[in-house]
């Protein structure tokens, strides 16, 4: 690649054709440097000092690919496994499959950020019951949407309402007691009523010791994403199956032009908390039990889009996993020379899905759901588990 | 890479939780995965699975880990005849009525007795266990047995069967369900209270409870010496039936299934102006009561029908309201999304009209039903000249000229291989489904210079007075509607596959009244004949005979109570209230989002200017395909990506934080409390509006002191939490 910098992409690579045209650009030699870390050597890019220490953890895969370079479609697939919109999301399967440990919250809490190429499809239900789409949680005291009551109410008050309301419902249910939705919406005031106790303090971190602030940001202040990782380290105590967090807001990563500080402020953004995330769970001896996967709907070109820029690339792109029952220390995969396919250990999308649901216990050839006729599954009618990873 | 990051940590250990407090669905294979499975698993399979077979454990040679299995039995011989619980040796056994006797370690517990045997009697339903049996063996071809199957049968003229009680029907529906429950020794239910049939009559048909004086008017009339039950009964019907509101009401059923929605999708997810014309439209066409068979031709070739009409041509939009991909000419070339457009097309008139899963057939043949692929590719033929690269590329949402085409360039339809755009098998001509057609030849000639006259034929198949689904399809629908569940629960699944109709005469009987009757095809029509039913008019209490004999009310041994849709709750909430904007049609609205919440930085989808807008019906909400209205999402809207039969009606902790802490909610009570007056006279005004009827005694007891410590507007906040007043009851 380095040895490329600045010539066309020879003929011996094949035909290929981006968005942009930038098939026809220079290819871009990286300005980085890659060392080997940890006692594993995996190379890591300086970008990502944090991270690299974390090298013996990580499970890399720098053989995936996807079947689309455009934005919502490549979000949906890997969110889905579908291009197209309105297919049940992985976090959704998952809490389809497994279930949910906290009864005050749902099993499956998204953090998106403004601006998300793709929006609510990518954590939606598709056709799969409503209760497994993904529930946004929002910055600030009141996470959860309609969480908090008006100002004028007070908390007795709305004790007293509840309650009040409890004898109505139970009055309506003499004569009905056959019905078990009934009781169950009994149910759901009083556990509605506890989460509002309840969920405040899941992202309430003051209670966190500066130690461990300080992992997820240096001056012990985490925001942003930063808090956001602490946030999910919470939830995962607190039994949620399915925590996912964006980074990039708008435009974010898709750095068409001027690649190196795009990369660099946003690298420097999230390198140090994901570090910090990642100890903090072995520290607490979490890891073991919790799956952790990083890595966009996309990679870029190694060739240049305008002057400093990169276009999207689905052809070949790195991921990484760590954590439960991952093999650490391990890169699988590589694309050729200049890193425009992958072609060695190559991992598409739905294996990439099939090997998270092996991972979390469930056999992607099972995990089914009837819907227009046939049952579904999340990896569609593909998919291998990749057993290199497995530790 | 545009959002990388931490993208999911996920917890491994633990067990099931308790999220989903309950679905309304109670289906069979939640009484086998509930009831029955977990007892197979913890006294069975140790001796009788294939883990036992394969530690070479297994005895009397019998698995029962599946129904091949139990069916196959073991060296005693079979363990169950499904259906027959007496005659099944499963059942003998854990009953240890003779000497084999399981488990041996001792006897179940009488419940799990008497789960197993229901179970049995069932037929032993085995989730997913069918599918095995019936995955088509040995290459494509249509069987006779296919063609048996009920639903390409003919409709057939049935006479209403005679019964025991002849005091109680008051039409031949009500023949139907009372000849089935007489058949099971079960009675219908009383009738409901005047006042809460009122208020079911006004949510079914309108999306609205009644106001206190249409009560008031309703209660006179059945007082009045100069009229009737039956005739006050029938006036209600007659007004809520020529409401403007019926039209909106029952123009959101249709939009589930035509996956409607005012954006494109994906990445932009752009306004889509042309969509409330769609909208407007089949409001319209409910409201004028268009015939069925119209309705159908003007969607499906208004514009070739037609072409005077320009509602007709309108109608045809429909095509076209499906997702558009991405126009990004690498990702996406222009044929790719032709194509894309033409699947969606032929994969919604399968499900929507014809109630078949003929979009599985798109890679291959069908797995379980007689749809070969290239009946696909035949269907599909019938839309290729109307879909071009052209309004395929038009994220607007189709131009309805755009729709027609040269005849004399017709482009030619493949197969495709594996349903992929290069892989061209055969040329298709345009076709209907072999199983339906009887080698029948299409005969397919120009309308116009401008168009070829191939969605004409389709369209004059599909509204064919004999067709065997179209009918059939519609009035199950409409009959789901009224009922919570179709006669046929699989509502776009009438093949091999789909549930078999509770009651087969009653929907021929139907479909045929519908097609033949005077006058055809005429929805109002149906409705009046439903609603008036006995069955429509049952209290939905039921008594312990029929909660044991029929326990998921498929017999309608009551009218089924069932949570009310997002629209008709947000609906309501506007309407007691007494702010609801009733103005019908044009361009969508947006009403006030919660702080945190932002339908995105696209243009045209912004917080209606007008306050007037912010109280329209929910049916005016713009749908974006990427964003939903937070107060409807909670309360399970259809996904408008897909074509939706039947909505979910769960419960959970979010609908009630949403109806406890919305600003919908409050302002509501508020504007609620200040129409009321004073003391028990304001009390009882509260429960006339939100629930349609007077408080008990004990009720207005219990408000008494609740208004005295908290004031009017929460006894309001609180009566509009009530689960009656989310519910149909």
């Amino acid at each position: 690649m380095q040895k490329l910098d600045g010539q066309k992409l020879p003929a011996s690579f094949g035909n290929v054709k981006f968005e942009f045209g930038v098939e026809r650009n220079n290819l871009m030699g990286t300005k980085r440097t890659f060392r080997k870390h940890g006692q594993c050597g995996m190379e890591v890019s300086d970008f990502l000092p944090h991270l690299a220490a974390c090298a013996d953890d990580l499970a890399l895969l720098r053989g995936c690919y996807a079947d689309t370079p455009n934005h919502a479609p490549a979000t949906y697939q890997m969110n889905t496994g579908h291009v197209r919109m309105g297919y049940p999301s992985m976090g959704s399967w998952v809490t389809y499959g497994l279930g949910s440990e906290n009864q005050n919250m749902s099993g499956f809490v998204v953090m998106p950020v403004s601006g998300m190429k793709g929006g609510a499809p990518a954590w939606g239900n598709g056709f799969l019951p409503a209760a497994y789409q993904g529930t946004v949680l929002r910055d600030g005291p009141a996470p959860l949407l309609y969480l908090t009551q008006s100002q004028e109410i007070s908390a007795t008050q709305q004790r007293r309402a509840v309650d009040f309301l409890n004898q109505l419902n139970a009055e309506h249910q003499r004569g009905r007691e056959e019905n078990s939705e009934l009781t169950a919406r009994i149910a759901a005031y009083e556990t509605a009523f506890y989460m509002q106790a309840a969920a405040p303090g899941i992202v309430d971190v003051s209670k966190e010791t500066a130690q461990t602030l300080r992992r997820y940001d240096p001056n012990g202040k985490p925001t942003g994403f930063a808090l956001r990782c602490l946030l999910a380290r919470r939830m995962v105590e607190h039994g949620i199956r399915f925590v996912q967090i964006y980074h990039g807001s708008g435009d974010g990563w898709d750095a068409h032009g001027n690649v190196e500080s795009n990369h660099r402020e946003l690298c420097k953004a999230i390198d140090y908390p994901t570090a910090g995330l990642l100890q903090d769970l072995k520290d607490r001896g979490l890891l073991d039990s919790t799956l952790v996967i990083w890595g966009g709907e996309f990679g870029r070109t190694p060739l240049t889009e305008g002057r400093d820029g990169r276009d999207h690339n689905h052809l070949g792109f790195s991921m990484w996993l760590a954590g439960g029952g991952i093999q650490g220390g391990l890169a699988h995969g590589a694309t050729d020379e200049i890193g425009l396919r992958a072609v060695e250990g190559r991992v598409h999308i739905h294996d990439l899905h099939a090997t998270i649901l092996h991972l979390l216990g469930l056999d992607h050839e099972k995990l089914t759901y009837r819907y227009s006729g046939r049952d579904f599954r999340l990896t569609d009618v593909h998919g291998s588990v990749v057993k290199e990873l497995l530790a | 890479m545009n959002a990388p990051g931490i993208r999911g940590a996920i917890w491994l250990v633990g067990c099931f939780g308790a999220w989903l407090a309950a679905s309304s669905s109670a289906r069979a294979d939640d009484f086998f995965e509930q009831k029955v499975r977990p007892v197979l698993v913890q006294h069975c399979y140790r001796c009788h699975s294939s883990e036992a077979e394969q530690t070479k454990k297994l005895k009397g040679d019998l698995r029962v880990d599946s129904k091949a299995g139990l069916l196959k039995g073991g060296v005693s011989g079979r363990a169950i005849v499904p259906g027959k619980p007496t005659q099944s040796l499963l059942i003998k056994a854990i009953e240890f009525a003779d000497d084999l006797r399981m488990p041996p370690k001792g006897k179940l517990i009488a419940g799990q007795i008497a789960d197993l045997t229901k179970w049995v009697e069932q037929g032993a339903p085995w989730p997913g266990e069918e599918q095995a049996a019936t995955v088509r063996q040995g290459g494509f071809a249509v069987r006779d047995q296919d063609r048996r199957h009920w639903s390409f049968q003919p409709v057939r003229a049935i006479e209403p069967p005679q019964v025991k009680n002849p005091a109680w029907p008051a039409n031949p529906i009500d023949r139907f369900v009372l000849a089935r429950l007489e058949k099971e020794g079960l009675s219908p239910a009383p009738p409901a209270a005047p006042e809460q049939w009122l208020r079911r009559v006004g949510l079914d048909l309108i999306g609205l409870p009644p106001t206190v004086e249409e009560i008031d008017a309703f209660v006179r009339e059945l007082n009045s010496r100069d009229s009737s039950p039956q005739l006050a009964m029938e006036k209600v019907i007659d007004r809520l039936l020529a409401s403007p509101h019926y039209g909106e009401r029952w123009a959101r059923h249709w939009l589930d299934l035509a996956r409607y929605a005012d954006s494109s999708g994906f990445e932009f997810d752009g306004p889509r102006p042309n969509s409330l014309k769609y909208r407007d439209y089949v409001i319209r066409a409910l409201n004028d009561d268009k015939p069925y068979d119209r309705f159908v031709s003007e969607h499906l070739a208004g514009d070739e029908l037609f072409p005077s009409d320009s509602d007709a041509g309108t109608a045809t939009l429909f095509h076209m309201l499906g997702r558009s991909l991405p126009a990004n000419p690498v990702a996406f070339p222009p044929d790719q999304r032709r194509q894309d457009k033409l699947n969606d097309i032929t994969d919604t008139v399968g499900t929507i009209f014809l109630g078949l899963t003929i979009g599985c057939a798109q890679c291959h043949d069908h797995k379980f039903e007689p749809i070969a692929q290239r009946d696909y590719y035949a269907l599909q033929a019938f839309f290729a000249p109307a879909i071009t690269a052209n309004n395929a590329g038009n994220d607007k949402g189709g131009d309805i000229a755009g729709l027609r085409n040269n005849p004399k360039a017709v482009p030619k339809t493949h197969l495709l291989r594996g349903g992929a755009l290069h892989q061209k098998g055969d040329e298709v001509e345009p076709g209907f489904p072999t199983v339906l057609a009887n080698g029948q030849p299409v005969r397919i000639e120009p309308v116009s210079a401008a168009s070829t006259g191939r969605r004409t034929v389709l369209a004059r198949w599909l509204a064919s007075t004999d067709h065997p689904l179209t009918a059939r399809v519609l009035v199950n629908r409409v009959w789901q509607h009224h009922f919570g569940r179709g006669i046929v629960p699989t509502a776009s699944d009438f093949g091999l596959r789909g549930d078999p109709p509770s009651h087969p005469e009653l929907l021929d009987w139907l479909a045929h009244d519908f097609v033949h009757g005077e006058p055809a095809w005429n929805l109002k029509r149906l409705h009046r004949q439903i609603v008036l039913s006995q069955t429509y008019r049952q209290a939905s209490i039921a008594t312990l005979d029929a909660r044991t004999r029929d326990p998921e009310n498929r017999l309608l041994s009551r009218f089924p109570r069932r949570r009310l849709e997002c629209e008709i709750i947000r609906d309501s909430l506007l309407a007691v209230s007494g702010r609801l904007n009733v103005r019908v049609g044009g361009p969508p609205v947006l009403p006030p989002l919660p702080a945190q919440v932002s339908f995105g930085r696209e243009g045209g989808f912004t917080v209606s200017k007008d306050p007037a807008d912010h109280t329209r019906r929910s049916i005016y909400i713009v749908v974006r395909r990427n964003i939903r209205f937070p107060l409807l999402e909670v309360f399970d809207p259809p996904d408008c990506n897909i074509s939706v039969a039947r909505r979910d009606r769960s419960i959970t902790p979010p609908q009630a934080l949403a109806m406890l802490n919305s600003e919908e909610v409050r302002q509501s009570a508020k504007a609620l409390a200040e129409r009321l007056g004073q003391g028990d006279e304001a009390i009882v005004a509260a429960f006339r509006h939100t629930l349609g009827r007077r408080p008990t005694e004990q009720e207005l007891t219990l408000a008494r002191g609740f208004v005295a410590s908290s004031g009017l507007t929460e006894l309001c906040r609180a009566l509009l939490n009530t689960t009656e007043f989310v519910y149909l009851e």
